[in-house]
């Protein structure tokens, strides 16, 4: 469905953030990103979405397909109307309207207005407690439940993609959680697509289809969700673990530290 | 200033803080100051005040611009007060020297502190308004001191609200043309251009940007915003005193007139201009507005006289409106081609010849 | 990076350009220059008045010059701005100008000292402050025409000679600026002098508000008279706000710079009927000077501007008279080449000086820069300024006592 090939992008025309990043996020499935900060996670939805221009950055080589049309170099009003929808980071919701204006607002670029009644119902049946704080003004709503805001938004321009950057940020486990399981839903019952970017690699891991790891701009490692979980250096650097399943004591930890394998 | 930054590592604290990277930093902004010392002699040979003025007009508004961009720029106060403070400056630089019988000296320095107490009582509202908001209020500071000029008459010695003065003199010289107040203008350009760079390097400066940034954050950390806002103000304002007090002596005379709100806004277009927040962005806005103006106009006059052989007089009209076109669309021009002024534009192109002739 | 180097390209070409078109002086002329205001907040003034001394000038060459020399005359536009109106000076200086209109108050005054430094003579006519008539005290600036004092002066003679006695009521409205204020000494002593009950009503900047101002005079003062001294916008607007309040407009009497047509055409021809307006120059193309300027248009295949002859236009006129009569006078007495001093000394020696009765008999002295303080009142009558009284001045002692307690208080 999307398609990256060998982008790079470059901030400020001096600083090459994306060295050449391909990846693919086939129909109907959850694909996540992983990475520690810096790694150009971010960089590379924002290069999806067309909103590397206010941060002076640009995409200086490769391409992005959705659904066979190009999409680099697109306006972002334009890639919304293809169907591609992103929930940043932080949330970014708009403070002085309430949940519901806030929900609508997301409908920006959709006319019919009896469906957007029925959307508005079904993000409401996503996550009740918007239904209970419709009329509260966004700024007043606690951080998941603008999380939450922030992803039901999203759904309203009725994305066949949906773009999340790091929904656990800041959240409780439990909220977290959650938030995955609705991610997970909305997968399955609304058939969206999904490419996610998180810290939480554990999370990620377990409601994903397939993962790509990147590191300084490049993506260095991708595979099934499964094997991912089970790779020895994933665990050790992402997941935290030594051994499946059992977690790392600092007794225990080495004095040196083990070689990530795709560095050699 | 101007030198490659390619392949520059700071291995110390010390190094990284400092004003100059590289030792060839230094030569180089001595090489500028000693340039800005001998620039009256070339043009004294050619007997050219005329350019010697255009740089005169060119230092004066650059102090002022420096002063704004500390409160506006670096603080995120937005002021549109600034010729209220210059004005202030002015007239107190003129009372002390013709009915004190100050030297100019004194008249400049207490021009300076009084435009600092002035703006620290402007300064007052900022404590609860920001934005919009508070560029209202300083609003009201302009329209304020223009009608206490006006109508206190010990203040303006009388109904022409004007006073004034005699030349500065220094050591038995009389500034007494373009060339010898260029030296009293650029001796305060220079210490208000130094002490700019510094102090927003400073624990203080760092304050003022933390309160720009993200006001409640700041005061997390301990910042006083109170101290520090009121701080930034009397900066500024001490800045526009000395600007204004230097006009006066420049001009030699203080008129409320020359620091009207027309004269405020163009310091705001300058920094805009120039880049707010930066101490180099206030200098270039300011050449920005005050040269391009004229140079527009040497260049019009120069074009339809020279090259069309219409004298300027038969087409006045349509070419002083056509210069003015120009100018407006030039700000648009440089504003869209780098939003955040031209020295982020200065910015670019040094970065850019930091990995030249390998970039991307 | 391309875009940026065309910046730097762009801003090189335009001084090398503007160098160039610097250093193009020529040196067998007679260069005399002026400053003006064709873009800014007085653009309406400049663009009138301006076009008037470059037509002077251009007849007195079509003509032959003066004494067989031609005039150069080179305008630099500065938009009200002060540092805009240095640079011009010395711009001006450099072009070798041996003496100069100075256009607007804020740059008269930045320029005072500047003249009197270089010896460059200027004229500041309807500009700058009353006490530069004292040639004594500024060698250098001539105020060339009748002085806000001397305005003051006239404007209450006239009103003695209508019949206003002691015990009259008299209302002064002014704009609240340094150059509203600067009348109300000779209007207090006049007055005190008369035993006439006088009143002052300021219009607070920018001057589009009076309404109340006008409604006290009318209603609550019920003054016999009014003298109104307001610029810009705001002389308009008290035209309409006096005639809404049916007061008679033959009894307002405005100062110079609130009679201009722009004024009439503002409030409305048939509103200002009946308007004093004080001018010191003449109005009108009844004079043998404005004809000729006519003609040239004519001669030229050209058609007379609508501006000709109009209230600003001649006062442009005056302008270049002066300093060309100043010049011959120079030419003649001292000879070539001319230099500022010398065009000084001649502009001390202009006796009875009036273009055929276009304007006052203006005499100059090392003393009196003014000329003699003389004005006319011209009412508005149909779509026309007609004259009212003959050329008068009035009150020149009191002027000149002002004038002398000026010179004695002035810090040096």
């Amino acid at each position: 469905m999307l398609k990256l090939n060998n982008i790079e992008v470059v901030y400020d025309r001096t600083i090459l953030v994306l060295h050449g990043v391909s990846l693919e996020v086939p129909k109907g499935q959850i694909v996540a990103l992983l990475g520690a900060n810096g790694a150009g996670k971010s960089t590379t939805l924002k290069a999806i979405s067309g909103v590397l221009k206010p941060e002076r950055g640009e995409i200086i080589a490769g391409s992005i397909d959705f659904n066979g049309v190009r999409i680099d170099h697109r306006e972002p009003a334009e890639i919304v109307k293809l169907g591609i929808s992103q929930v940043m980071e932080g949330r970014r919701v708009f403070e002085h309207l309430t949940a519901e204006e806030n929900l609508i607002a997301g409908a920006h670029t959709r006319h019919d207005r009896r469906q957007i009644r029925q959307d508005l119902e079904l993000v409401y049946g996503y996550f009740p407690r918007l239904a209970e704080r419709r009329h509260v003004k966004a700024g007043y709503l606690s951080g998941g439940e603008q999380q939450m805001l922030a992803i039901g938004r999203g759904l309203m321009s009725r994305p066949k993609l949906m773009l999340l950057d790091e929904p656990s940020l800041g959240l409780a486990p439990l909220l977290v959680e959650e938030i995955f399981e609705i991610v997970l839903r909305l997968n399955q019952e609304e058939d969206v697509t999904v490419l996610l970017v998180e810290q939480n690699a554990a999370m990620a891991l377990s409601i994903a289809h397939h993962g790509y790891i990147m590191e300084n701009g490049r993506i260095v490692l991708d595979g099934p969700a499964e094997v991912l979980r089970n790779n020895e250096d994933i665990k050790e650097f992402y997941l935290g673990l030594s051994e499946v399943g059992v977690r790392k004591s600092y007794r225990d930890v080495k004095h040196y530290r083990r070689r990530k394998r795709w560095l050699s | 200033m101007i030198n490659r930054e390619a392949g520059v590592f700071h291995t110390s604290y010390e190094s990284d803080m400092a004003l100059y990277a590289l030792p060839l930093a230094k030569i180089t902004a001595w090489g500028m100051v000693a340039l800005l010392v001998l620039l009256p002699l070339p043009l004294s040979l050619l007997q050219n005040e005329h350019l010697m003025s255009i740089v005169n007009t060119i230092a004066l508004a650059a102090i002022g611009a420096i002063g704004l961009n500390i409160l506006v720029g670096y603080t995120g106060q937005i002021s549109i007060g600034q010729g209220a403070f210059m004005m202030v400056g002015g007239y107190t630089a003129a009372i002390l020297s013709t009915r004190y019988g100050m030297p100019f000296w004194v008249g400049i320095l207490a021009g300076g502190a009084m435009s600092a107490l002035v703006g620290v009582l402007f300064g007052i509202p900022s404590l609860r308004i920001k934005g919009l908001y508070l560029a209202i209020a300083t609003l009201a500071a302009q329209l304020i001191m223009e009608w206490t000029i006006n109508h206190v008459t010990w203040i303006s010695g009388g109904a022409q609200s004007s006073i004034y003065v005699q030349n500065p003199t220094v050591f038995g010289w009389e500034l007494d043309n373009e060339f010898r107040r260029y030296y009293l203008i650029l001796v305060f350009f220079l210490l208000a251009y130094f002490a700019a760079q510094n102090l927003v390097r400073s624990r203080v400066g760092r304050a003022f940007i933390a309160i720009r940034d993200r006001d409640i954050a700041a005061e997390i950390i301990g910042v006083n915003i109170f101290k520090y806002k009121l701080l930034a103000f009397a900066v500024s304002s001490f800045y526009a005193g000395v600007a204004g007090a230097l006009w006066t002596y420049y001009l030699r005379i203080a008129n409320y007139e020359n620091f009207t709100l027309v004269v405020s806004i163009e310091y705001l277009a300058m920094i805009i201009i120039g880049g707010l927040g930066s101490v180099l962005g206030a200098v270039l806005g300011a050449i920005f507005i005050k040269l391009f103006p004229i140079a527009l106009d040497l260049t019009v006059i120069g074009i339809s006289e020279g090259i069309f052989g219409v004298r300027y007089g038969a087409v006045a009209d349509f070419l002083a409106n056509f210069q003015l076109f120009v100018f407006g669309a030039l700000i648009i021009v440089f504003l869209i081609a780098e939003p955040e002024g031209l020295a982020r534009m200065w910015e670019n192109v040094k970065r850019y010849f930091r990995l030249w002739p390998f970039s991307y | 990076m391309r875009l940026r180097s065309m910046h730097t390209a762009l801003l090189v070409g335009l001084l090398l350009v503007g160098l160039a078109g610097l250093s193009s002086a020529f040196a067998a002329e007679i260069i005399i220059g002026g400053t003006c205001d064709r873009t800014g907040p007085t653009k309406l003034v400049g663009t009138i008045i301006c076009p008037g001394v470059l037509d002077y000038v251009k007849l007195v060459n079509k003509k032959g010059g003066v004494h067989g020399n031609t005039i150069r005359y080179i305008e630099v536009e500065h938009a009200y701005k002060v540092d805009r109106g240095v640079e011009a000076y010395e711009r001006l200086k450099r072009e070798g100008a041996v003496a100069l209109v100075d256009y607007g108050t804020p740059i008269v005054y930045a320029l005072t000292p500047r003249h009197l430094e270089d010896k460059i003579l200027g004229i500041t006519p309807g500009f700058g402050r009353a006490d530069a008539t004292d040639g004594e005290r500024f060698p250098y600036i001539f105020p060339a025409a009748a002085t806000y004092w001397s305005q003051m002066g006239a404007a209450m003679q006239f009103l003695k000679d209508k019949g206003a006695k002691k015990g009259s009521k008299i209302a002064y409205i002014y704009y609240d600026n340094p150059a509203g204020r600067e009348p109300l000494p000779i209007f207090e002593r006049i007055c005190s002098l008369e035993g006439y009950q006088c009143r002052t009503f300021a219009v607070p900047p920018p001057g589009v508000e009076m309404a109340s101002q006008v409604l006290d005079i009318v209603r609550r003062f019920r003054a016999d008279w009014v003298v109104s001294h307001l610029f810009g916008k705001s002389p308009s607007i008290s035209i309409r706000e006096f005639r809404k309040n049916g007061y008679r407009l033959d009894h307002v009497v405005s100062l110079v710079w609130g009679a201009g047509e722009h004024d009439m055409i503002a409030a409305g021809w048939d509103t200002a009927q009946g308007y004093l307006g004080m001018h010191f120059a003449g109005v009108g193309r009844d004079f043998p000077i404005v004809q000729e300027i006519m003609q040239m248009y004519r001669d030229e295949g050209q058609e007379v501007p609508e501006m000709v002859g109009t209230v600003y236009y001649n006062r442009g006129i005056l302008n270049g008279a002066l300093l060309v009569e100043a010049v011959r006078l120079a030419i003649e007495k001292y000879g070539m080449p001319v230099t500022g001093e010398k065009v000084k000394n001649g502009f001390e020696q202009i006796q009875n000086f009036s273009l055929g009765g276009f304007l006052p008999p203006l005499t100059f002295s090392a003393k009196d820069h003014e000329g003699g303080g003389w004005v006319r009142l011209y009412q508005t009558k149909g779509e026309q300024l007609v004259p009212y009284t003959d050329w008068f001045r009035g009150y020149r002692d009191i002027v000149w006592d002002e004038i002398r307690k000026a010179g004695k208080t002035a810090m040096k």
